[in-house]
């Protein structure tokens, strides 16, 4: 057993997997409405900003941060919107806006947060034309998180993110034990007399608890069992963080029946479901002596409320639902089997199935007669695993179906050549790759025997040329004899099978499934690969393939290589159906990406234009494919439309990267050459360790202009800079 | 039929003209002319093994040929990779029976001593069929005792394809499917399409 399931396979099992929500979308790729989107999302010439017009609102006040706020509503709700500021001593602790007859209040007091999250969040929701909130985006280029707190007094914890609603900072304690959650909150203090546009912070300020408020710490680890700090993924409704510990990773792997070699194996990973809210442990769910891979989160991806969980050793894709109730459901597992109930309906009817004792003596002689020549035929004796029986007769259909093209053309170029010089067939076959290299040498040998079969059978027919080959002349004799047509058809179907489908079936057979995502509630992008490119992180060498499964028709509906041109096409043009899985966040939408951007876009252009070899440039495009889930970040300076950095320093891809002792620059996109702010890792004087390896991450708040930026030195301690606005 | 007798005959003799000596080319004959084709075979086998490599491979060549010239109906095979020895089939399910869309592979292995013994066939996709048990094993009697060294691959993809439409209840092991195919046509027809749609997709 070794998925420890919180319930055997019965029928309520299954009802209750039957009774998922409805599905958003059914079918393959929505290609209208993702243009549709893109076009409302980005044209490319976005209007001028409707709150340059409106730059005072009705209640002026005299801070510049009113202004800022009065602007930000009015793009967001497209009208003119009236503020009203109660003061108190000095610094004003109510706002309230008023837009259309609906009212928004904003508090601003000591403990509570700059701009009330949630009626922000109502605004945004009211706002929900994408349109309106990408023009919002514009405003920030005016608030950037410039100013920089050094090497801030901060716990000593590993930071992990700021998830993609802003609501929580979530951190692990140095030893893996604990999980340590914050809310993230705008600094708030007061002033004494009459400047209360000072811009710098007392020192007192300047600390990680004014920006950060713990709400709780949970322990989650065991004495062998660490929380995996790589592997964090957030629920955004209703507010749940999904966690991993594990057990150390062993290569000296214990051969389990079912098991594929190669992969090392973990004893024990345990998925923590917990309410961020007050740190509740929801669910769990463990995986035995298996392998997840947890770096980045890659191996699991969530979409909407559905997990897909790819074991690797066991080769088989757990499809999880997260309810509302704080549950992990088991869905279904696709691998040996396809559907949830198929091992129970084979297992049903096993009893009519004994093995027959009979045949076994013939077997076992035909098994040490094999043995000589052939690899054990120990495996053959098993079955396809559900999904290679759908990849292979997919891939059957394709093959089976697809060969009438190619073969009217050879049809016709034969027939060509024959008419001008018979003697050039050869040439011909060998030409257009019909044959195998030991096919094409055994040829000749064979050639002087047909010769003579011929000669001796059908006298009466034309004298053919030597060379010719074996596949020609059969069709040669049968074009005396007259029986082409169906025949014919059916033949060059075979040849075609056999080079294109046969000659590869056990090439196929041996890949494995290494990353799996969603691209809706019924459709998985598979990614196949030999055993060797599975877990390593280079795995553009490796070949690689692609498919689309729909897991509730069983079916695979589109299959590529990673060399396709048809896939990159695909990729470049509808790649935000690649990470459709945080849709639901509406920061993320807006998460820069070549199908939504044109500067995205004219920087993978150009990329491609540099290229020397097209199939190469696919295949490195590839190997972002499937999308690591929750990888990237939401906030607007990370949009390619208001900023240019540059990616090999920072970008919204949450890696850990090699860091310089240069500050990071953002340069206004709209404005060329002007710097519009940087950022800076790391301490302020850095000369001395200027040569040692210095590794950075960055957290951005998703709406706030607020970014942690965490440098680690080998044998040095962490720094920590905030970067906000002042 | 005619030309395939033909075309049998033409493969035997041909191999027959190749490397082996007049003796074993005599055998063969008679091999291809299908009557007691065992005995001849039995009566060569021994010989054979020390030679027999290529000269089966030659066999299995020429069958590669004769089954890309004219395919049964449904059917396909061809070698695994470079191994001429490992073949892998597909047939399709015929139309009209339960087994209707279902793609069925087959893993065929060549003995060494082909087409002295016959070669071994397994299913790799799950079929509810009174022939094949639980592991994939067939139960075809040309495949066992019935085996004739006149038989070729396309022959044997003949007879599953077949064997497939029309189950042969005589078998007592696989009991329980063979009970509902005699006793219960619908019943067996209805189980057979549901695997079929389950594992065989």
């Amino acid at each position: 057993m070794r998925v420890s399931a919180t319930a055997a396979p019965s029928p309520s099992r299954f009802r209750r997997a039957a009774s998922l929500p409805p599905p958003v979308a059914c079918g393959s790729i929505d290609v209208q409405g993702h243009q549709r989107r893109c076009q409302g999302l980005r044209a490319p010439n976005p209007h001028p900003s409707p709150w340059c017009k409106h730059f005072l609102g009705p209640a002026y006040i005299g801070t510049p941060r009113l202004f800022e706020l009065n602007c930000m509503f009015q793009a967001h709700l497209h009208r003119p919107v009236s503020i009203s500021v109660c003061r108190r001593s000095n610094r004003y602790n109510l706002c309230t806006v008023q837009c259309s007859g609906t009212q928004y209040r904003l508090t601003r007091e000591k403990e509570g947060e700059k701009w009330g999250g949630g009626e922000r969040e109502g605004l945004v929701a009211e706002a929900e034309k994408s349109k309106e909130i990408n023009l919002v985006r514009h405003f920030y280029e005016n608030l950037v998180p410039s100013c920089t707190i050094c090497d801030i007094d901060c716990p000593d914890h590993s930071l992990r993110k700021i998830t993609d609603d802003g609501r929580y900072l979530v951190s692990f304690s140095r030893n893996l034990q604990d999980i340590i959650v914050y809310r993230p909150t705008w600094l708030s203090f007061s002033f004494k007399g009459e400047n209360c546009d000072y811009q710098s912070l007392t020192q007192k300020a300047k600390k990680f608890d004014s920006f950060f408020t713990q709400l709780y710490s949970v322990s989650l680890g065991s004495s062998s069992e660490f929380i995996c700090k790589d592997f964090f993924l957030y629920l955004e409704d209703p507010q749940f963080g999904l966690f991993a510990t594990s057990t150390a990773q062993s290569h000296e792997v214990p051969a389990i029946e079912g098991a594929i070699h190669g992969v090392p194996s973990i004893e024990k990973i345990t998925f923590h479901l917990v309410r961020l809210k007050d740190g509740v442990l929801m669910d769990e769910k463990s995986f035995c002596n298996d392998f997840v891979n947890l770096a980045h989160s890659m191996g699991v991806f969530l979409y909407e409320d559905l997990l897909c969980i790819m074991s690797l050793r066991y080769q088989t894709i757990h499809i999880l639902q997260v309810r509302d109730s704080g549950d992990l459901v088991d869905v279904r597992n696709i691998g040996s089997f396809c559907l949830e109930d198929d091992e129970l309906f084979l297992n049903s009817h096993a009893q009519c199935m004994t093995v027959p004792n009979k045949s076994k003596p013939v077997r076992s002689i035909h098994e040490s007669a094999n043995g000589i020549h052939h690899q054990p035929v120990a495996q053959a004796s098993s079955f396809l695993t559900g999904i290679k029986q759908r990849l292979l007769s997919f891939i059957f259909r394709k093959a089976w179906s697809e060969e009438a093209d190619p073969i009217l053309e050879k049809e016709d170029i034969e027939q060509g050549e024959e008419a001008v010089s018979p003697g050039t067939s050869n040439d011909l076959a060998v030409g257009l790759g019909d044959e195998g290299v030991g096919e094409v040498v055994d040829k000749v040998g064979t050639n002087e025997r047909e010769r003579e079969r011929r000669r001796g059978r059908r006298s009466g027919v034309e004298e053919v040329e030597e060379e010719e080959t074996k596949e020609e002349e059969e069709k040669q004799r049968r074009r005396s004899t007259g029986d082409r047509g169906r025949i014919d058809g059916a033949s060059e179907r075979v040849q075609h099978l056999k080079k294109k489908f046969y000659f590869h079936f056990q090439d196929y057979v041996d890949l494995i499934m290494w990353k799996a995502q969603f691209l809706d509630r019924h459709h998985l992008l598979i990614k196949f690969g030999s055993v060797d490119g599975g877990v390593s992180r280079s795995t553009d060498q490796h070949p690689a393939f692609f498919a689309v499964y729909n897991m509730e028709t069983t079916e695979v509906i589109a299959f590529y290589q990673n060399s396709s041109e048809e896939l990159y096409s695909l990729f470049e043009q509808f790649y935000d159906h690649f990470h459709a899985n945080s849709r639901e966040s509406v920061h993320a939408n807006f998460i820069s990406s070549h199908s939504n951007n044109i500067h995205s876009l004219e920087q993978l252009w150009s990329m491609k234009n540099k290229q020397s070899s097209f199939s190469q440039f696919v295949k490195k495009m590839m190997t972002s494919v499937p999308y690591t889930c929750q990888s990237q970040s939401p906030s607007p300076y990370f949009d390619v439309s208001l900023f240019r950095y540059d990616e090999k320093l920072i970008s919204s891809t949450d890696r850990h990267r090699h860091s310089t002792d240069h500050p990071i620059k953002f340069i206004s996109r709209r404005q060329p050459n002007v710097l519009k702010f940087k950022i800076k890792p790391g301490l302020e004087t850095s000369g001395a360790e200027a040569r040692t390896k210095k590794i950075c991450s960055f957290l951005f708040h998703p709406y706030l202009p607020m970014a942690l930026s965490i440098q680690q030195t080998y044998m040095q301690p962490t720094v920590v800079n905030l970067h906000l606005r002042m | 039929m005619g030309t395939k007798e033909r075309r049998a005959e033409a493969i035997m003799s041909s191999t027959s003209t190749g490397s082996l000596p007049p003796g074993a080319s005599g055998g063969g004959g008679g091999i291809g002319g299908g009557g007691g084709g065992g005995v001849g075979g039995v009566g060569v086998r021994g010989w054979l093994s020390a030679t027999s490599v290529s000269s089966s491979g030659k066999r299995i060549k020429k069958e590669m040929l004769e089954l890309n010239a004219d395919p049964p109906a449904d059917c396909s095979a061809g070698p695994k990779g470079d191994n001429l020895y490992h073949w892998v089939s597909t047939i399709i399910g015929p139309q009209g029976t339960p087994y209707e869309d279902g793609i069925f592979f087959l893993d065929i292995v060549f003995p060494c001593d082909y087409p002295f013994k016959p070669p071994k066939v397994t299913f790799k996709t799950r079929i509810y069929h009174c022939n094949v048990d639980s592991a994939g094993n067939l139960n075809l009697d040309i495949l066992n005792d019935g085996w004739s060294p006149a038989m070729t691959i396309s022959k044997v993809l003949l007879a599953i394809r077949s064997i497939i439409t029309n189950p042969v209840p005589y078998n007592p092991e696989i009991s329980g499917i063979t009970q509902l195919y005699l006793t219960d046509r619908a019943k067996h027809n209805e189980i057979a399409a549901e695997w079929t749609r389950r594992f065989a997709r």
